[in-house]
């Protein structure tokens, strides 16, 4: 899939919230893709605008390409985009406990997904739901296709989530924030099932998040969003261990890790994230920068090569700060 | 669901003692004279000693309690006879009793098809149950049963209070019934289609009539449409198109069917528009705001995402979930149409149990008021024990208590 | 993200420092933002002010005969003389012309002075109902909610009884026997006092309900275990901890059920079981209003069901408004 200059707004009282403003960036085939950021960055939206879900006339897609198996998706009409929903697309959300329609049992709503897109009858369909519910490794699916939502943990309700993503064979599966509802137990056996379904078939993921040591362990690659726009992408490795944006740096830096010293106040990026309706002019990271100069507030940096591989930053001094040698102290008074 | 629905009954029971009791009280503590008006002239003395006699009004308070409620429920009579002009002999009813017998079968038909229940022996049980219910319904809607208790006479002199709440029972129930099926076709509908086009000019208009008509009493409804639509119409055209007075012509017998139903239309438009105005209010707005929120809420987004088509995504996911509160709304506003019939059929000259009851409260009349204000008590906790089931047939969160 | 959100939660201690500055803006102020944004509950305070005013201060001050059948008010022009009758009464049934805006009724009294009357008892039963029921509602739920087990079956119990009661069957049997109710004080037994704690007995029920559900959620929560932790008595936890964050359903559902009491108190007087004749009530001058309203005469049944709809109308616009401004979790925009 490529995504072009994608900008997508939305019409409140108080202005137009440009919550996607310029958004270009590519998932290959079986690429497993985190983007990560605060909330307000744009992600939701991001994958929303991807699966045409923006409701009009509060949000619209005001521009942009999203080339995707030959065809741009924003210029399909709903009918076709209807059947690309689901069956090349699938998205699954946050919160399970309320994804999940309470009054269908499971089964329904798995083998409703099935016989739509792979148009078989009700029996295969069910054969079909409960294989899906033994690939998420969910004990005695038989049954399971008859009980209802409510009956379910969290962590099971995400994995007939997942199952009924999963369940027509899409290229590109899009998880918006699947564990962060879960516990941390969960968490790991719920990213642990997605890999290994996403490894065996091929299937593309874009993993969103704001929890970076989800996205260590899974992705391949990562862009790290802010206001609207993306300011870094890059390898995961690289990411982590050589970040080129300040606020990538920022970010990793007010994780807890343990090999850092437990005397140091725990470091967090300054600032609260701007206004959407009206972003500050140039970077829109300038007012929290430690490093912002003047450039920085008269000019919108694009993502510029840093080296290393393909990373990407949106800084106009990507290359020139030697972000992982400086300490949090050190920083501070540069 | 079965024990639950046991507790509720002992629990309605409970109410209506209570409801016997304070009500009973009160009228005695009131010095509740049946007999004041008699009292008044010296030479009926006689007659009051007779009376008082006859009614026991001389009786220690509690003894003459548990005499009227030993007698509420004691039958006076159980036979199979000509029953049906009898029991149902008074103005008009024999229209109504088959019809919500018919109505009743129907909605036990159609809740044991949505229901789903997973239990192999289902199938059958529905098969059977089914044409017991119906088998029951049109022999109960066709058969010459009577049935009575005592009830006692009325002090009015009007004869016993059993035939006349039954012979009214049926002008109310036509009445209400109306109604409610009018405030739930209009309602739900407009609450609906106020949701899915939120904030346009048809919404924002419908919220501001609907807090108009919910702020309105049903007395200044009801006055309003019976001068409007009938005399003033009238005045003003000539037309005489609804009827204000009385549920049939005198003549009805003799008219043939259309010109019934026509004389059926024109005497119940008014009265149940008047009740249902206030309730359409409420449910739409009630709908809206139900709809509205299964329209923001996740699941439906799953459904979109799913690739659903719009339509179905509406009718399927949205609608069901959207429905399910209005269940509670229509239990709890059954309490309302009644309070709203009795007004409304004093206004209209409704010959229902509504004019009945305030004919009685006027002269204290105990046995007829504490029989009417009994039957409303139990005809409320039935009803509301069927919102109950209704509600866990539609929602299989609350199925499993 | 509006100025308002940017300005208010914020983090902390960094920003203090370096300039950021933050300014604490209080539950208050969001509340009275939110409310100035509702238009309708605005002006229907303002409206219900000038009801209220009317009705119990300018109402006494009037000089106006027994029974209030007419008050002289302040006139610009010599007024009621071709309306008179040789004993010095008003002629009745005129329709609304100069110095009877409203016009006479049936026995010859000034619709405007039983209307401009007529207020105190609708409002007397609507706050005094919706104290109590605020009053009995609350504490029945917070009991119920607070204290598990046998003090909330109990109170359950007894407040579904009081909700299995038909509403209006029951209202019209007291209403009718209350001037008989010896048992009873005087000043209760005439007047809207009796109907008002009548009706609040009725109608504390659904409230109780609410307070309930809310206590039974708010219980769990953490402020309160530290409340606990740090040796808070169950009464101050209730009272100062618990209550103020259950206000804002307490507040929305009295309003609505002062409303409900109003129109119930009038419909009692309109079948003449409420407040008796000749104390000049709206239900009352509606039923005989109506009564002449079939020969044309229209004023008394237009003026009297216009206060009642219009001060009705203004408490649930009222209701509206408190209830968009308490919710702290409206999310759905106004375009």
């Amino acid at each position: 899939m490529s995504i072009k200059d994608l900008r997508t707004y939305f019409t409140t009282e108080e202005g137009v919230v440009r919550a996607v403003d310029g958004v270009s960036f590519d998932i290959a085939p079986g690429e497993r893709r985190g983007v990560v950021g605060e909330s307000g960055s744009g992600k939701s939206v991001t994958a929303m605008s991807i699966m045409r879900l923006i409701e009009p006339p509060a949000g619209e897609i005001v521009t942009g390409t999203i080339e995707f198996q030959g065809e741009n998706l924003l210029a399909l009409r709903e009918d076709d985009m209807q059947e690309i929903r689901g069956a090349k697309i699938a998205m699954i959300f946050q919160d399970p406990m309320t994804s999940l329609n309470p009054v269908y049992t499971i089964g329904d709503q798995l083998m409703e997904t099935i016989m739509l897109h792979q148009h078989v009858n009700k029996h295969d369909a069910r054969k079909i739901a409960a294989d899906a519910l033994g690939d998420v490794q969910i004990p005695e699916p038989m049954t399971v296709l008859d009980d209802y939502p409510h009956q379910f943990s969290g962590g099971m309700r995400q994995r007939v989530m997942i199952a009924m993503g999963l369940s027509c064979n899409p290229d590109l599966l899009i998880a918006d924030e699947p564990t962060t509802a879960l516990d941390v137990t969960t968490q790991a056996q719920i990213m642990d099932l997605m890999l290994k379904l996403a490894a065996d078939r091929g299937t593309a993921v874009m993993l969103i998040t704001h929890d970076l040591g989800v996205v260590a362990g899974f992705c391949d690659t990562v862009q790290v969003m802010y206001a609207g726009g993306i300011v870094e992408s890059g390898k995961a490795q690289n990411l982590f261990s050589d970040p080129q944006h300040p606020y990538t740096w920022g970010l990793l830096g007010s994780m807890t890790r343990l090999d850092e010293s437990h005397t140091e106040r725990l470091h967090s990026v300054r600032g609260a994230p701007p206004s959407l309706i009206n972003p500050p002019r140039g970077c829109r990271f300038n007012p929290r920068c430690d490093f912002a100069k003047d450039i920085c507030r008269e000019t919108y940096p694009a993502l510029r090569d840093s080296g290393n591989d393909g990373q990407l930053a949106a800084c106009h001094f990507a290359t020139e700060l030697d972000l992982k040698l400086l300490t949090i102290g050190e920083a501070s008074r540069s | 669901m079965g024990s639950y629905i046991i507790r509720r009954l002992v629990y309605g029971l409970v109410t209506l003692l209570a409801l016997s009791l304070v009500v009973f009280l009160l009228i005695q503590a009131s010095g509740g004279g049946p007999l004041d008006r008699l009292k008044l002239n010296p030479r009926m003395r006689g007659v009051i000693a007779q009376l008082t006699e006859e009614w026991g009004l001389d009786k220690p308070v509690m003894q003459q309690y548990f005499t009227w409620l030993k007698n509420f429920v004691t039958p006076a009579d159980v036979r199979a006879a000509d029953g049906l002009t009898v029991l149902f002999g008074k103005i008009g009813i024999r229209g109504s009793m088959p019809i919500i017998l018919i109505l009743g079968a129907g909605a036990y038909t159609v809740g044991t098809f949505l229901a789903k229940v997973a239990k192999p022996w289902w199938r059958p049980f529905r098969a059977f149950s089914l044409v017991f219910v119906w088998f029951t319904a049109i022999w109960l809607a066709k058969s010459r049963l009577v049935f009575s208790l005592s009830w006692g006479d009325s002090f009015r002199g009007d004869g016993p209070v059993w035939d006349n709440i039954f012979g009214a029972a049926g002008a109310t129930f036509r009445l209400g019934l109306t109604a409610l099926i009018l405030a739930l076709l209009i309602g739900i509908p407009l609450g609906i289609y106020q949701a899915i086009r939120q904030y346009s000019f048809f919404d924002q208009v419908g919220t501001t009539l609907s807090f108009v008509a919910f702020s309105t009493p049903i007395f200044i409804i009801a006055v309003g449409t019976q001068l409007l639509f009938a005399l003033y119409l009238e005045k003003w055209t000539g037309v005489k198109l609804f009827f204000v007075a009385g549920m049939s012509d005198p003549s009805y017998a003799s008219l043939s069917f259309l010109a019934r139903m026509g004389d059926v239309a024109r005497h119940l438009t008014l009265p149940a528009l008047s009740i249902a105005l206030i309730s359409i209010a409420t449910y739409s707005r009630f709908q809206r705001a139900s709809m509205l929120e299964v329209m923001h809420s996740d699941y439906l987004r799953t459904a979109k995402a799913k690739g659903l088509p719009r339509r179905r995504v509406i009718l399927k996911h949205a609608l069901r979930n959207a429905l399910i509160p209005i269940v509670t709304l229509v239990s709890l506003d059954i309490a309302g149409i009644i309070g709203g019939a009795i007004i409304t059929e004093s206004i209209f000259g409704w010959p229902g149990v509504g004019r009945l009851y305030i004919q009685a409260i006027d002269a204290v009349d105990y046995p007829t008021v504490m029989a009417v204000v009994m039957s409303i008590g139990a005809g409320i906790v039935v009803m509301n024990i069927v919102a109950d089931i209704l509600y866990g047939v539609l929602d299989p969160r609350v199925r499993y208590d | 993200m509006t100025d308002l959100q940017n300005r208010s939660g914020d983090p902390g201690g960094d920003d203090a420092a370096e300039g950021l500055a933050v300014e604490p803006i209080t539950q208050w102020d969001l509340f009275t933002a939110r409310m100035r944004r509702h238009r309708l509950a605005m002006l229907s305070t303002v409206f219900l002010f000038v009801v209220v005013f009317i009705s119990f201060v300018a109402a006494p001050l009037l000089k106006c005969d027994k029974g209030a059948t007419e008050c002289e008010f302040p006139r610009l022009w010599d007024y009621t003389d071709g309306l008179r009758d040789d004993g010095g009464r008003l002629l009745v049934n005129i329709a609304p012309r100069g110095p009877l805006p409203f016009g006479s009724d049936e026995i010859g009294r000034d619709v405007l002075s039983r209307v401009i009357h007529g207020g105190q008892a609708s409002l007397t039963v609507g706050l005094v109902t919706g104290l109590l029921v605020a009053s009995l509602g609350t504490v029945v739920g917070a009991l119920a909610g607070y204290y598990p087990g046998i003090i909330d079956q109990a109170s359950m119990r007894f407040t579904d009884l009081i909700l299995g009661l038909p509403l209006l069957p029951v209202a019209i049997v007291v209403g009718r026997l209350l001037p008989e109710l010896t048992f009873l004080p005087g000043w209760m037994r005439a007047g809207p006092w009796g109907i008002a704690f009548l009706l609040g007995f009725l109608l504390w029920g659904s409230l109780a309900r609410i307070v309930r559900a809310e206590f039974l959620s708010l219980r769990e929560k953490e402020f309160v275990e530290a409340a606990r932790a740090a040796g808070a008595s169950d009464r101050r936890i209730i009272f100062r901890h618990i209550l103020p964050n259950a206000m804002s359903p307490i507040i929305v559902q009295t309003t609505l059920i002062i409303g409900a009491a109003i129109i119930i108190e009038a419909a009692l007087s309109f079948l003449g079981f409420g407040v008796r004749p000749p104390t000049p009530t709206w239900g009352g001058m509606a039923a005989s209003g109506a009564r002449v309203a079939a020969r044309g005469f229209w004023w008394e049944l237009v003026f009297s069901a216009s206060a009642l709809v219009t001060t009705v109308l203004a408490v649930n616009f009222i209701g509206d408004g408190l209830r968009d401004a308490l919710d702290p979790t409206q999310t759905i925009e106004r375009k």
